[in-house]
């Protein structure tokens, strides 16, 4: 499949003039954070772009022009010529029908249960009951399984997998992230990834492409790109990916956010947050220049490298003996099902405490008891004061920057509320608490609907703060957001410095963050202690595959 | 599109504020010599069997046509949201008692204990509303509840519950601002029903006395005159059509534009 010059509008311009090649036997890596437009371009390439959206340019698939066909040559090319694997397994398969039925209406020719048996194996799925069983009754490494196998029922040619593993456990997303590259292998079909990290391009792609505001920036092999990153852009984000070997002693994002396309389409996209931008970079819109054969870039300049601030020790906060948080053989069922099975844990002043897990490990029913909004059903829950209320205790930042606040109340409002609950003493403004969080005072009078996902987390944060509670509990604070500005809302839990109760799947961001470490796995604590030394040594088996399915730095 | 139908609803609210004074007639004067006649520079919709000027009732009629099916939606739209938002964040058995209830009321054949209600008690309008009011508040309890049950869930939601906010500041001033583009449409369809059932009610005879200028009740009374003066009926019967079409399309394009601005 070729993309040229491939410009997607609505009711402005999303994507700006991208070229790409994917061949048979090759797999491509287009990596970007969200509105960059790697999904719409994939969209366009299978003729399922949201209605109000044009596509110009061209799509072609083995020199036959697709872009502007009509609906029956796409029904005639999908499926059969290319397939689409999307993210979430769970809205991509009919929950009306089996795992089998899903598979059986792809395939052409043969359609016995035999053949079906056949394409589910291909898949890493043995167990031949798995075909009569429902969406619903399968996991979502299962489901994305099942969807794989229906996705290449018919024999495509090229597979077009737009983030197909970000809905996924740490574990299980390495488990689907090699059968693809398996596949990919005996089949010899290309195949076009489509995701957010560059950590999972790089670890599957022949190729990667980096998308940024519409356009690609730069294009090259993984490893060349991961040594020497040849435009600024790509430098800054393998900056701002954490990394599980080690602690930094200061996380980098990159500064301001991504424009939309059609502000920058007359300069280089980067410009505006570019530390090399000179005048030039402002004048006119760099090409997408060969630096050599299969190595391209949109920058002018030869990219500085960037100083990686180099590890200057673990500096130790002061850690006093008292504890904010001692949970004593916390249980909570729900019908059957165990989501907490007796767990302990203590959090000292100072201190920040990791809790890692996958989903389904009772990691968020453990916050959500801590902070009231559930009762358990056994087991006890001190805080650093019994006499205060619990609500001048604990906060939380919750995950989600798109509802954790209220979109009909002013940031301002926001705060003045919050703050209003804590102490009467040295009550917070919200000048104040933006301040803190490093954002403008102008903001208090915005609604949540004019922020960024970063800003809005931020404003989480401000919130949580303004009782001057005692321990700060951190649900997956940055799992929604872009890795570049991850880093920001990371330094800052950092530079806040209360004690933290740290809540993620992902090791890496646990690294920078904790002293200690509690590993959850089905509501029992199965390992506990030093970050450092937990992550380095592993001693418990979902441990060590918890650590073995992190994909290698960059 | 939105400026008509906003220009449509204010010349209504007009006519029902000042409908008497910007009459060309008394509504009430007779003229039997002239009885019923076809539309004239006079009397623009022409006259009523007894030689009353149909512009000037229809004027008239539009405070009574109006302002009762206002009062019905207010009523509807407070009762419905209040014990909505409660039996949805609260939960147990508020929740429990309150839903049974709403099932109940809803079992009933509304405009039959209407009829019965307004035939009991006699002239008294306001009893009518009150009970059509009443009638039309179990349906929006459960849509405001379901709507509640799913932000409650929401982050926000449980951010200012882990704040210790207490439960009534989080449903009225959290939850009931994001429930807004809802209870706007709601009120206003409920406005469209109350106008609709109370002009079918007078239509039946049930309600106003005789004789009263009002729109459902001119329906009624001049239907017998579709020779003479076709205007005496079809012109109330197109105004409640109208105002009708217009709150209901101004429902829809409130909640769209609600949803979508400031909230999403």
């Amino acid at each position: 499949m070729r993309i040229s010059e491939l410009r997607i509008s609505g009711s402005g311009l999303i994507v700006d003039g991208v070229d790409l090649e994917v061949s048979s036997g090759e797999t491509v890596g287009l990596v970007g954070e969200s509105g960059s437009g790697k999904s719409l371009t994939a969209r366009a390439a299978t003729g399922l772009l949201p209605k109000g959206l044009r596509a110009t340019g061209s799509v072609t698939l083995d020199g036959r022009e697709l872009l502007g066909a009509r609906e029956r040559v796409w029904r005639s090319v999908r499926g059969t010529r290319v397939s689409l694997l999307m993210q979430d397994p769970f809205a991509m398969l009919n929950p009306l029908r089996t795992a089998g039925a899903h598979v059986a209406e792809s395939l052409r020719g043969r359609r016995d249960r035999a053949e079906v048996l056949r394409r589910l194996a291909e898949v890493g799925i043995d167990d031949p009951d798995v075909a009569g069983r429902h969406p619903f009754q399968l996991s979502g490494g299962m489901r994305q399984r099942v969807a794989l196998a229906a996705a290449l029922a018919a024999d495509p040619g090229l597979l077009i997998a737009d983030e197909p593993t970000t809905a996924l456990d740490a574990t299980t997303q390495h488990e689907i992230l090699m059968l693809i590259r398996g596949l990919q292998r005996a089949r010899g079909m290309g195949v076009l990834l489509i995701t957010h990290d560059l950590r999972v391009a790089f670890e599957l792609c022949d190729r990667v492409a980096v998308m940024y505001a519409g356009r690609i920036v730069e294009q090259g092999p993984p490893a060349e790109m991961a040594k020497a990153p040849a435009h600024p852009y790509t430098a800054g984000l393998l900056a701002a990916v954490p990394t599980v070997e080690r602690r930094l002693p200061r996380l980098i994002g990159i500064r301001g956010s991504v424009p939309s396309a059609a502000q920058v389409s007359a300069t280089c996209a980067f410009a505006a947050r570019c530390d090399q931008a000179t005048s030039e970079c402002a004048h006119a819109r760099p090409p997408l220049r060969e630096l050599r054969p299969e190595r391209l870039t949109a920058c002018l300049h030869e990219v500085r490298p960037r100083t990686r601030v180099e590890e200057g020790g673990q500096e130790r906060r002061q850690v006093t003996g008292d504890e904010v948080l001692r949970v004593t053989g916390l249980r909570r069922t729900y019908g059957s099902h165990v989501a907490l099975g007796g767990v302990s844990l203590h959090v000292n002043r100072g201190e920040s405490v990791g809790v890692v897990g996958g989903s389904g490990s009772g990691k968020t029913t453990l916050a959500r008891c801590v902070l009231g909004l559930v009762r358990p059903d056994s087991g006890t829950i001190e805080l650093a004061d019994p006499v205060r209320p619990r609500h001048q205790l604990v906060q939380c930042v919750f995950q989600d920057p798109s509802t954790s606040l209220n979109p009909a109340l002013t940031v301002g409002a926001t705060l003045t509320e919050a703050a209003a609950q804590g102490p009467a003493k040295d009550r917070l403004t919200p000048a104040e608490l933006l301040e803190l969080v490093g954002l403008p005072v102008a903001y208090a009078r915005r609604r949540p609907a004019g922020l960024s996902g970063g800003e809005r987390q931020r404003v989480a944060i401000a919130r949580a703060l303004s009782v001057r509670p005692a321990l700060l509990i951190c649900d997956e604070p940055v799992a929604s957001l872009d890795v570049s500005v991850q880093a920001h809302v990371l330094e800052l839990l950092r530079e806040v410095g209360t004690s933290m109760l740290f809540i993620t799947h992902d090791l890496a961001v646990v690294r920078q963050m904790a002293d200690r470490l509690v590993v959850l796995a089905r509501g029992e604590v199965v390992e506990s202690g030093d970050t450092a030394e937990v992550l380095d040594a592993p001693a418990h088996a979902y441990t060590r595959r918890l650590v073995a399915s992190v994909p290698a730095a960059p | 599109m939105r400026a008509i139908l906003v220009a449509v609803l204010g010349l209504a609210a007009v006519a029902a504020v000042a409908g008497s004074w910007l009459a060309p007639y008394d509504p009430a004067a007779q003229d039997l010599a002239l009885g019923a006649a076809e539309p004239s520079a006079a009397h623009w919709l022409g006259t009523d069997d007894l030689g009353r000027d149909v512009l000037s009732r229809l004027l008239a009629g539009a405070g009574s046509a109006l302002m009762w099916p206002v009062l019905v939606a207010a009523c509807t739209t407070v009762l419905s949201t209040t014990l909505g938002l409660l039996a949805g964040y609260r939960l147990g058995w508020v929740d429990a008692l309150m839903m049974r209830t709403v099932d109940l009321a809803i079992a009933m054949p509304g405009m039959l204990v209407l009829i019965v209600v307004v035939g009991v008690i006699g002239g008294g309008y306001g009893w009518a509303v009150l009970a059509m009011a009443l009638l039309f508040t179990p349906g929006d309890i459960r849509v405001i509840r379901s709507l509640t049950l799913a932000q409650r869930e929401l982050a926000y939601a449980e951010a200012a519950r882990t704040l210790g906010l207490p439960a009534s500041r989080i449903m009225f001033r959290h939850l009931l601002p994001n429930l807004a583009p809802t209870v706007v449409a709601s009120s206003l369809l409920s406005f469209v029903a109350a106008l609709v059932a109370l002009a079918g009610l007078s239509f039946l005879g049930i309600g106003l006395p005789a004789g009263t200028p009002d729109w459902g009740l001119m329906v009624q009374e001049n239907r017998g005159l579709l020779d003479l003066n076709p205007w005496a009926s079809i012109a109330p019967a197109a105004l409640i059509t109208v105002v009708a079409c217009a709150a209901t399309l101004l429902g829809d394009r409130a909640f769209e534009s609600l949803s979508k601005g400031g909230l999403r």
